[in-house]
Formats: structure tokens, C-alpha cells, sequence
């Protein structure tokens, strides 16, 4: 699977030791606004393949990592490159604010 | 490669090699034995000549040497830039360039010790601008907003939570692209939200139908006064001009716009997605015929997908209603 989940044992490993950018998803399975763009974050997966990490974190089972990051509201994306947090971007945004952000990291 | 020719010719390195050699060829060329002094500025021109064309004939030889440099690992060139180095491992990504370019300003206004100097800075904006970025076209507030979420992030705010809201509030009424985010729920309160915009198309279109009308108007009292303003219209340059555009025009986009403010008061059009479906929906705020939109929320129906919403024009937000499912 290409958007593989991601909990508090697996962040440092997975996210922060990472040697090419990462992009995390911030979701939970009542918000229905994150269903939205899923078919949208499967795309985008497949189009960075290899070139960016693609994980989603459930903020029901992983609580405090969107604590940490000071996240209010989900589905929040963040792009991590070298252990440091880049970008957010909050809400259904369509494909293009998306990709814009994605590809300034690159 | 102009640039890179041009540069090769003046390089104080490759130009006195090109002179020597023509000097040396031109002084042991001159066997003949000659006093006249007409002579000998002959052959002083035919020296000047034969330096300018060995000039010419070694500048491909001199650009290829710099060609031969680039492919090297290491260029050295004073004209390239530090943003603009080919190497790819070196080359800053546009967002790095756009956080550096942030942190500069935020240490220095709100820290009060700059992170780089004057021409490092001017370099990251030139480079910025010339990458297309949007931060370097901020307004003043906008660099604050980014400043302020930047510092919230690092663990050092610079202003209250109360002040933040408000001025992303403020940006948001100022239709700000910094601050658009898609349709979400709080993860404190799992309310869902929806950003609202102003529809400015759909409120200039609600004055056409005034506007017919101001043209009928017009036309009607032309009509009745026997083409009295066609006259008026038809006079001789320039005063048929200065009748058209000065005159006529304002008058009948002031009857336009006073006859849609006698029908709708303090109209807001906002339209904004739908937090199930995506689809944009708009809504009208204001008063026609002194008979209110009821205040400052509306109730909408999503035309695709049938979502109860509810939209506030004060903190221009959509919401869903209580006890209805996300």
C-alpha cells in the first residue's frame, strides 16, 4: 500500500529520519471532509512515487503527534524534509493548492 | 552563452595571452628598413589591426577553455549569483528559500539581530521574485500572519491567540489567498468548517438589472424631449466626447446603482464549498424591500448533495447545523 498509516512508535522512524520529503496526513474517519480528498492523496502517491514519502496519521489512535504539531483541524497536510516541518495546509483544498506546495519542496 | 562570450572576452585572465602573441608576431615581422615616418604608421595601424583580429580569432578558443571549466565540478564565476548555482545539491528548494526569507524577517523585527547580511537578503528576494514566489508580494499583514504561525510552530509566539484569529479574520475579509483552507473539522469540538468567500462577479451582476433600466430611462427621456440628447451626443469633437464620458455615462451608472440600493441594502454575496460534497453554493445577505435575509447566519441547501449548512457573513464561515452527521 502506498499511503501507509503512521502511529506514535513508527513517527520518528518513518517521518522525521527520513532522507526525502515526507508528506503526512492528518485525518480521522468521522471527519467527513477528510474522505474528500483521500481519492485526491491516493493520486498524488502514486504521482511522487519514489520522490516523496506519503503517510496518514488517525489523530483518534495517534493523539498526541497532532498535539505536538499544533494541529486545530483536520484534514491538516504537512511536508516534512529532514526531520523539520515545512508546510501545512489545512482543509479539502483542491488538487492543485496541493501539488503547488509539494512541488516547492522537491 | 552570449553572456558567457562576452565574459571570456573581457576576462582580464584570457586577454593579455591574446596580446602577446600578436605583438611578438608583429615586431619581428617588420624586416623592411623604412624611415619614413608615414611608413611606420602604416605598419603602427596594420599592428593595431592584426591585435584586433588575432582578438577575434581567439575568443571561440577562449570560451571553449570556459566551457571546459563548467563541466568541471567546481564553477567559479563571479557574475553567477549564489541562488543560482547549477549544481542540484547546493540549489535551495523555492519553499526553503521562502522560510529563510520569512526567518530573516521576523529575527529582524521582532528579534532585533539579522540572520544575514544586507546583499544576502536582497540576493534571497531578488531570487525569490524572479522564481514567481508570492511571499516577496505580501502586504504588510499577510508577512505578519506567516511571521506569527511560523514562530506559533517553532514554540515562541509573538502574539496572543485573540489577536491571531482576528487578523487571519481580517485577512480573510481582505480575500487573502494565505489564508484559504479547504472544508475541515475541529478536532477539539468535531464541528465542521467551511471557509466563505465574496462572490464580487455576483454582486456586480445584480446591478445590471438597474442598469437596463437607467438605459431605458435615458433613451425614454432622449425620445421625449425630440432627441434633444442624441444632439447632445452627436456635437462636434471634443465636446460630444466629453458629453458621452463625463456627462451621460455617470449619470446613468449613478441611476443604476441608486436604484439597486433602494431595492437591496448592504448586500453580501458569499459563496463558499460544501463540507460534504465540495460543491460551491452562494448565499445572499442584506435587505430587498426593507425585508431582511434574517441577520447575519443563512440557512442553505446544498444543491448537490442536499447538506443542511449554515452560513455566517460575520465570522464568514459555513457550518453544520447541530446533531447533523459530517
Amino acid at each position: 500500500m502506498i499511503f501507509a498509516g503512521v502511529t506514535e512508535a513508527t513517527w520518528d522512524s518513518l517521518v522525521l529520519e527520513s532522507s526525502s520529503p515526507v508528506l503526512v496526513e492528518f485525518w480521522a474517519p468521522w471527519c467527513g471532509p477528510c474522505r474528500m480528498i483521500h481519492p485526491l492523496k491516493d493520486k498524488l502517491a502514486k504521482q511522487y512515487a519514489g520522490k516523496l514519502n506519503c503517510y496518514k496519521v488517525n489523530t483518534d489512535e495517534s493523539p498526541s503527534i497532532a498535539t505536538k504539531y499544533g494541529i486545530r483541524s483536520i484534514p491538516t497536510v504537512m511536508i516534512f524534509k529532514n526531520g523539520e516541518k515545512k508546510d501545512a495546509i489545512v482543509g479539502a483544498v483542491p488538487e492543485s493548492t496541493l501539488t503547488t506546495s509539494i512541488e516547492k519542496f522537491l | 552563452m552570449a553572456t558567457k562570450l562576452g565574459f571570456s572576452i573581457t576576462n582580464p585572465r584570457f586577454v593579455p595571452a591574446s596580446f602577446r602573441k600578436p605583438i611578438i608576431s608583429v615586431s619581428a615581422s617588420p624586416s623592411l628598413p623604412s624611415s619614413a615616418s608615414g611608413v611606420q604608421s602604416i605598419h603602427f595601424n596594420s599592428r593595431k589591426l592584426s591585435i584586433k583580429r588575432r582578438l577575434l580569432f581567439f575568443s571561440p578558443r577562449a570560451s571553449t577553455d570556459q566551457q571546459g571549466q563548467v563541466q568541471g565540478d567546481e564553477v567559479v564565476d563571479s557574475n553567477v549569483l549564489p541562488y543560482c548555482s547549477l549544481d542540484k545539491k547546493q540549489k535551495k528548494s523555492l519553499g526553503e528559500m521562502e522560510q529563510e526569507f520569512l526567518q530573516a524577517l521576523q529575527a529582524f523585527y521582532y528579534e532585533g539581530k539579522s540572520i544575514m547580511s544586507n546583499e544576502e537578503f536582497d540576493n534571497l528576494k531578488e531570487e525569490l521574485m524572479w522564481e514567481g514566489s508570492s511571499v516577496v508580494m505580501l502586504s504588510a499583514d499577510e508577512q505578519r500572519f506567516l511571521e506569527a504561525s511560523m514562530a506559533y510552530v517553532s514554540g515562541n509566539p509573538i502574539m496572543s491567540d485573540k489577536e491571531y484569529d482576528e487578523l487571519k479574520l481580517k485577512l480573510k475579509m481582505d480575500a487573502s489567498e494565505i489564508v484559504v483552507e479547504g472544508p475541515r473539522c475541529s478536532l477539539r469540538s468535531r464541528k465542521v468548517y467551511s471557509d466563505l468567500s465574496v462572490d464580487y462577479l455576483k454582486m456586480f451582476l445584480i446591478n445590471v438589472p438597474a442598469a437596463v433600466v437607467a438605459l431605458g430611462l435615458f433613451f425614454f427621456l432622449d425620445d421625449l424631449t425630440g432627441f434633444e440628447i442624441t444632439y447632445l451626443l452627436e456635437l462636434p469633437e471634443p465636446f460630444g466626447f466629453i458629453f458621452t464620458w463625463f456627462a451621460a455615462l455617470p449619470l446613468i451608472l449613478w441611476l443604476s446603482f441608486t436604484f439597486t440600493n433602494t431595492i437591496v441594502k448592504d448586500f453580501l454575496i458569499l459563496s463558499g464549498p460544501c463540507p460534504n460534497c465540495g460543491t460551491e453554493n452562494t448565499s445572499f445577505f442584506g435587505t430587498i424591500l426593507s425585508i431582511s435575509s434574517g441577520g447575519s447566519t443563512n440557512n442553505v441547501k446544498c444543491s448537490n448533495c442536499g447538506t443542511e449548512m449554515v452560513y455566517d457573513s460575520s465570522t464568514r464561515l459555513i457550518t453544520l447545523p447541530e446533531g447533523s452527521e459530517a
